[in-house]
């Protein structure tokens, strides 16, 4: 077996790395020369190595346009071939090479646009999971509620941007011309996928974060309360609270209430 | 021999999916891209149960890596035999090659050498999987665009010896064979008459790029006349086998896949009706 081990070591390192020499391996015959033979596997591993970048990262292909989306092709080959079963993964280390490598590292905007496709993308097919509401809310006896945790829906990312990637990404995708590249100070998007199998997107106040980190971090409900002391007068932290898991809730982000005495989920 | 006999499919594409699960087309079977559905949620796996409530299933991969000579990789078959018992496809097939070595994947299909060595080396590795997956791996012959030095039979001597040593079954796609025979200038005939009709399960129907001096296997057309003929031919000496219409690029409505899916069953049956008259 040693014989086909050394002769697909070298034909993968032939399409790989472009190097090897395996024409000896070709028989000859036929009305094509081995060098043709070979190109159309090597001419093929580029090309549907490219159409996976395109559709994974379609929005920074426009916004990059042919020629130095040919060089992200052309550099993510060769940079991070794929050593995934799936194509599925082949784009994961996208953003690292462009924060990585000139020209893409002068624009850190053009890495943050590829990060946002790749959370888009995980809140596309992650985990399905039950998802609580209002209903499973309301159940709940008044002094329960302090204790409240809640488990967010496996789907539901935090994502973190310095520049106005996410507007950009808006126009480009509604096929408009983007906006100039801005500096923004710290914003943060949460992105889920709601009831009907869509991902959707918003922008968090930075008191809306902390109450997500909170709960994420184990935090109770008496917890997000403390800590909104820091942005509310105290006669309207109750409100705002309950407001933000009213809202979690409706919009399928949470997908089990937990109380020391259950858990509480619809479905 | 009916090789449990579906009648005649569509392959299952992104492009379709809505339009399946709204619509419930007049098609008897669909095949899925086991892959696409390896993933944790949302969409594609609640369109695949969607059309799995009312359609028999089969997961066709393109990811085993049989022919390989990588360890099996057990993550992927765990995947595999978990989307199986979750669909219960009616049988799960995927390609007699290769697609990657040392931990590189060319995420194509690539040929082996044919040879006895190989042989051996794969159907051991069939009978790995088969062991696994607790059923009989179905297992598509390549278009190929390259031959090897280390060859010493003809491909459809290969795959009927594989075939009869793993206890496999043969999904021939009837395309391949044709885009092949044109790149190594091997009768198709040849190929399709010395098949053993005990090994096929499946026919894949498909269109391909015709470059003059060669052929790739491009998925991107409509299924060309010649491979309509060595369909009609492959009906005559297999007799009625599961028949599927396959489009990976340049996706169509799906009413014209359904269109070519009725033209091959019409092509059966007239060939069948002709051999018994």
């Amino acid at each position: 077996m040693l014989d086909l081990r050394v002769l697909q070591s070298d034909l993968i390192n032939y399409l790989v790395h472009k190097k090897q020499k395996v024409d000896g391996y070709i028989a000859d015959g036929g009305s094509i020369d081995k060098q043709t033979r070979l190109n159309i596997y090597s001419n093929a591993y580029t090309l549907r190595l490219r159409g996976v970048i395109d559709i994974d990262h379609e929005i920074l292909s426009y916004y990059l346009g042919d020629e130095l989306f040919d060089q992200l092709v052309q550099g993510y080959i060769s940079a991070y071939p794929s050593n995934h079963t799936s194509l599925r993964d082949f784009c994961s280390n996208v953003p690292n090479y462009l924060k990585d490598n000139p020209p893409f590292n002068e624009y850190p905007v053009i890495e943050e646009l590829a990060r946002f496709e790749q959370t888009l993308l995980f809140a596309f097919d992650a985990s399905d999971s039950t998802t609580a509401n209002m209903l499973d809310l309301n159940k709940l006896s008044i002094e329960d509620w302090p204790d409240i945790k809640i488990r967010f829906h496996p789907s539901m990312q935090l994502f973190e941007n310095h520049y106005n990637c996410v507007e950009i990404w808006q126009a480009l995708k509604q096929k408009r011309t983007p906006p100039e590249v801005q500096k923004c100070d710290h914003s943060t998007w949460v992105i889920w996928r709601n009831a009907q199998r869509i991902t959707e997107f918003r922008s968090l106040e930075i008191s809306e974060l902390e109450s997500i980190q909170t709960f994420l971090k184990g935090g109770s409900l008496s917890d997000v309360c403390e800590q909104l002391q820091s942005h509310y007068p105290e006669d309207e932290i109750s409100k705002v609270a309950v407001t933000y898991l009213s809202d979690w809730l409706n919009r399928n982000q949470v997908s089990i209430i937990i109380t020391q005495k259950n858990s509480l989920t619809s479905q | 021999m009916n090789n449990n006999f579906l009648g005649f499919g569509v392959g299952l594409r992104t492009d379709h999916y809505q339009h399946v699960v709204d619509n419930r087309p007049d098609v008897d079977w669909l095949e899925v891209i086991s892959e696409n559905f390896m993933v944790a949620g949302g969409k594609p796996k609640y369109f695949l149960h969607a059309v799995r409530e009312n359609y028999p299933i089969v997961m066709h991969g393109v990811s085993m890596s049989i022919a390989g000579t990588d360890p099996l990789n057990m993550d992927y078959l765990k995947k595999l035999k978990m989307l199986s018992s979750e669909i219960q496809p009616e049988w799960v097939s995927d390609h007699l090659c290769w697609t990657g070595a040392e931990g590189l994947n060319s995420h194509d299909l690539l040929p082996v050498p044919y040879n006895n060595e190989v042989i051996t080396h794969i159907v051991d590795r069939i009978q790995q999987v088969q062991e696994i997956l607790g059923r009989a791996l179905v297992l598509e012959n390549v278009s190929s665009y390259l031959t090897y030095n280390q060859s010493d039979m003809e491909e459809w001597d290969f795959i009927n010896t594989i075939a009869e040593h793993s206890g496999c079954k043969i999904l021939l796609d009837i395309n391949n064979i044709y885009v092949s025979s044109r790149n190594h200038g091997f009768s198709a005939q040849t190929f399709l008459h010395a098949i053993k009709p005990e090994h096929i399960q499946q026919f894949h129907l498909a269109g391909h790029s015709d470059y003059g001096d060669y052929m790739i296997d491009t998925h991107d057309h409509d299924v060309p006349p010649a491979v309509w003929d060595l369909y009609a031919d492959a009906v005559k000496k297999f007799g009625l086998i599961s028949t599927l219409i396959e489009r990976d690029d340049n996706i169509p409505p799906f009413e014209d896949l359904h269109a070519e899916m009725k033209h091959a069953r019409d092509i059966a049956q007239r060939t069948l009706d002709l051999n018994s008259a």
